[in-house]
């Protein structure tokens, strides 16, 4: 400690610099000291010492203080510390970009929670990564009835789960009375079930789901980690809250540590011999142990790679990409995530875009490519569309129907009456300019977004008023408080019904208040229908209509641009781009 | 003296009383609840969301809610997240170790250096260490935790690779994080007892003690017995303040512990973890603060009369 040390450096400095009467340091001085004690003592006086217990009472206290602070600080940081464990070989961390918002992909709802967790627990069926077909899961084949309301598994036999419970049908049906019970409070897998009312175990391997109505992305749905089958003995041996600390499914990896907030570790499950197609089988290079940590900061991500704290790392910043792009130690993947794209909604609920030919010239005067090039630095497509590229049904037509264009723009204002009546450089409105009210959230770079937004339709006439609000919950408000033109929203999916919930009239995310039967009745039939060309056609309509109608402006599609050891092959991610398929990792470290 | 505690123990009482009332009602006032940021996030149908509201009391009067609030808080029910559904106390004991460790750190950092530096400010010869201990305290006080956090990591694990950075744990992870708080927070400590030792050294008793001669440590221990005093209460207001500067280091430093728990609550409206935490961070700052009076009382004579 530097206390006890330093100030009497600091005495050091007074004497030297005074030293008349106050510096004891002269001969003379000592001199005329001492006589002065020996004339005290010689009077029989006592001169009490009070230095020594003084400089304990003032600086004795503050060093005692910090070496106790020290003492208990290293004693907690020890205590801390989890590097106990062994290290096997081929072992990554796996930075993680979200800290506490809950694990248990039964009750929460994050995307994140699927990176470590998708390769704890399979799926009944799989999506392939590469052809977004389905594919046998814990169920080997499946049927639907003929009305659609029942959908029957055929579970394969001999899977256990990593405590030892064998999986079977009464397995299946335990996740499922999970997530339906209410007290469980799940956020996401009881929303992907939709129109799903229970089940029937006809035999110990054979399980009948039953829906109120056709519901054509039940599979979509059941592919998802959210939908992980869990071992119903751990499932009883936990609470509702803890499970999530405890999770055991049956997949290529078990948990076997969770310290909350801090790590996730999975140990390579030796037994597993029941995965989808897409699983490679284990090689030498596979990884044995994958820690997850945390790092919620996006500038700290691209350090942790560099430093080689870890392996894999995803949502870095566009910038930190265009830097790590020297970097021979590190490659950077970008992956895409199927669901709409990165986008703003269109408020057709008040003036002046209720007016349909004003929200098109807005989706003809904004030059989406320079936003893109200049924000996400190049590395993301352009989105033209309500859906993205990746997701299934994806119909191309909407890439031709608003390219940039600004005089059509200008014509498209000027046929409105538009016009800048009082030369400010605005179009005004019964002599107030034209203004919007632009709201989004700090996330993804849609601060950057919105302004060059601001100073592209500057050029068209149109004043912005740009609002960043803090969280989603502001953002809701706004919505319910219908205090928005523009507004930033956009979900993640594989299959297109993700639109319902953003333009069926009434729907709890239609931010841009459509309200269109002619779109409402081809959503609902495109969940209804099962055949393939069906849905495609029906999705084709939806997609064109809703461009038609110009209540979103696509800006990019979401693309996660993930930092990956070079040392790091097989790197795959699942069709809904956000989880890794740990499987296939291989590691030459 | 057992007066005294009564009185500083009421008012601990109502400070915290007064904390947690004024952020449950703060709140609710925000925009949206946690049902937005968690089931109306994965699209579930405003009937779904309502009825979960309902089950969960959410829709009830403000009145009603904070009776219940204190008469759950009364028999020992502190609730449990409305986003991760677990109990407030054990997410709180699981993550109050590192922040709690991250605090005494920067403290320890801070009281070092602080005083050094507060005492060659106000007492040291010639003027230019005075210059440059005055200059570093007002440096580290006006330097941002976030910018001098950034530097260090650059320079320290980077550059250097001497520390671990970001995301470590154990005893050198701690080292980074709490030089940095503790550099802020000593630029305070270090202002408060330049001022107040300043003050001592022309207090007349200096003059007395060196006018009968004494020698210059002594007339230093004088000076320093006093002007050292209220460094005891700016080291307990400030122990309060680390607990709020401890979120941003958390943060950047991607330490887990009770800042980031806060922060993720907040944006999540997570009403019964942001209570919790607010009536904890209370606790902790009365009883600093009524701990740094009573150690005053003792340590200065000349308040013990009147109290």
């Amino acid at each position: 400690m530097i206390v006890p040390r330093t100030v009497p450096a600091a005495y050091g400095a007074v004497r030297e610099c005074a030293p008349d009467v106050r510096a004891p340091t002269s001969a003379g001085h000592m001199q005329f000291r001492r006589g002065r004690e020996e004339a005290i003592k010689h009077m029989g006086i006592e001169r009490k010492r009070r230095r020594a217990p003084l400089r304990l009472g003032v600086l004795g206290v503050l060093g005692v203080a910090c070496l106790l602070v020290t003492a208990i600080v290293v004693a907690l940081a020890l205590g801390d510390d989890d590097g106990t464990a062994p290290r096997r070989g081929n072992r990554i961390v796996y930075g993680l970009t979200l800290n506490p918002s809950g694990f248990d992909p039964h009750i929460h709802q994050s995307n994140e929670l699927g990176i470590p967790f998708f390769s704890v627990y399979d799926t009944l069926v799989y999506r392939h990564p590469q052809t977004l077909d389905f594919v046998p899961g814990l169920a080997e084949r499946w049927e639907m009835s003929a009305d659609g309301l029942a959908w029957t598994f055929y579970l394969k036999q001999n899977v256990h789960f990593h405590d030892g419970t064998p999986f079977d049908a009464s397995a299946v049906a335990t996740t499922l009375d999970r997530i339906m019970n209410s007290s469980v409070g799940s956020q996401k897998a009881r929303v992907l079930l939709e129109s799903y009312t229970g089940y029937e175990i006809v035999d110990p391997y054979t399980i009948t789901l039953r829906l109120s109505q056709p519901y054509a992305p039940l599979l979509d749905a059941l592919s998802q980690v959210y939908l992980g089958i869990a071992s119903p003995a751990a499932l009883a041996a936990t609470t509702n809250n803890s499970y999530q600390w405890h999770q055991v499914g049956t997949g290529p990896y078990r948990l076997v540590e969770f310290v909350p907030g801090q790590l996730i570790r999975l140990e390579r499950n030796e037994d597993y011999a029941w995965g989808p197609v897409f699983y490679a089988p284990v090689t030498d290079a596979s990884l044995e142990t994958i820690e997850f940590r945390f790092y919620t900061d996006p500038a700290t991500r691209s350090l942790a790679l560099e430093s080689g704290e870890v392996q894999v790392v995803g949502e870095l910043l566009p910038t930190d990409a265009e830097l790590l792009a020297g970097n021979v130690e590190v490659t950077v993947y970008q992956v895409p995530i199927p669901g709409t794209p990165q986008q703003f909604f269109f408020n057709t609920r008040r003036a002046p875009l209720d007016s349909a030919s004003i929200r098109q010239a807005l989706l003809y005067g904004t030059n989406r490519t320079e936003i893109v090039d200049a924000v996400y630095q190049g590395r993301s497509p352009v989105a033209h569309g309500p859906l993205t590229s990746t997701v299934m049904y994806y119909d191309p037509a909407v890439e031709q129907m608003y390219p940039f264009d600004l005089n059509q723009a200008r014509s498209l204002l000027a046929a409105q009456g538009l016009a800048d009546t009082n030369g400010d450089g605005f179009l005004d409105v019964d002599g107030e300019p034209l203004t919007l009210t632009v709201v989004f959230g700090p996330w993804n770079q849609m601060p950057e977004v919105a302004q060059l937004l601001q100073s592209q339709w500057r050029d068209l006439g149109i004043r912005t008023d740009l609002v960043q609000v803090p969280d989603f919950p502001t953002l809701r408000q706004r919505v319910r408080d219908d205090d928005y033109d523009v507004i930033a929203f956009y979900d993640f999916g594989v299959d297109p019904s993700i639109l319902n919930r953003f333009y069926l009239s009434g729907a709890v995310n239609n931010w841009s208040g459509l309200s269109d039967p002619q779109l409402d009745q081809v959503l609902y039939e495109a969940v209804r229908q099962s055949a393939p060309e069906m849905r495609q056609a029906l999705y084709s309509a939806a997609q064109q209509r809703i461009m038609e109608q110009a209540v979103v402006l696509p800006i990019r599609e979401y693309v996660n641009l993930v930092g990956v050891s070079s040392r790091l092959d097989g790197v795959i991610f699942s069709a809904q781009g956000w989880w890794p398929l740990l499987r296939n990792f291989q590691y030459t470290g | 003296m057992l007066p005294f505690l009564a009185r500083r123990g009421a008012m601990a009482l109502a400070v915290v009383w007064l904390a947690a009332s004024l952020s449950f009602v703060a709140l609710r006032w925000a925009p949206g609840d946690a049902l937005d940021a968690t089931m109306a996030r994965a699209g579930a149908s405003e009937a779904q969301i309502d009825a979960q509201r309902a089950g969960l009391g959410l829709d009830d009067p403000l009145p009603i809610q904070y009776g219940r609030y204190w008469l759950d808080v009364a028999r020992g029910r502190w609730g449990v997240s409305l986003v991760t559904g677990q109990p407030v106390l054990e997410l709180i004991a699981q993550n109050a170790r590192p922040t709690l460790t991250l605090a005494l750190a920067a403290l320890g950092v801070a009281l070092a250096l602080g005083v050094t530096l507060g005492v060659m400010d106000g007492l040291g010869r010639p003027a230019a260490l005075r210059w440059a201990a005055g200059g570093l305290a007002a440096l580290a006080l006006a330097t941002p935790v976030y910018w001098t956090s950034t530097l260090a990591i650059y320079t320290f694990t980077v550059a250097l690779n001497l520390l671990p950075g970001v995301g470590g744990s154990g005893p050198r992870a701690v080292i980074l994080p709490g030089l940095v708080l503790g550099f802020h927070t000593a630029g305070s400590i270090a202002r408060v007892t330049a001022a107040s030792v300043r003050d001592a050294a022309r207090g007349d008793f200096v003059r007395t003690a060196r006018a009968k001669g004494l020698p210059e440590h002594d007339v230093i221990d004088h000076i320093l017995r006093v002007g050292l005093l209220p460094v005891v209460s700016v080291v307990a207001l400030q122990a309060g303040f680390l607990l709020g500067g401890t979120v941003i280091t958390e943060m950047i430093f991607v330490r887990r512990g009770l800042g980031q728990v806060l922060l993720a609550a907040v944006t999540n409206r997570d009403y019964p973890v942001v209570q919790g935490l607010v009536i904890l961070a209370a606790l902790v700052y009365t009883t600093l603060n009524a701990g740094a009076d009573a150690l005053y009382h003792r340590l200065d004579p000349r308040t013990r009369r009147e109290g």
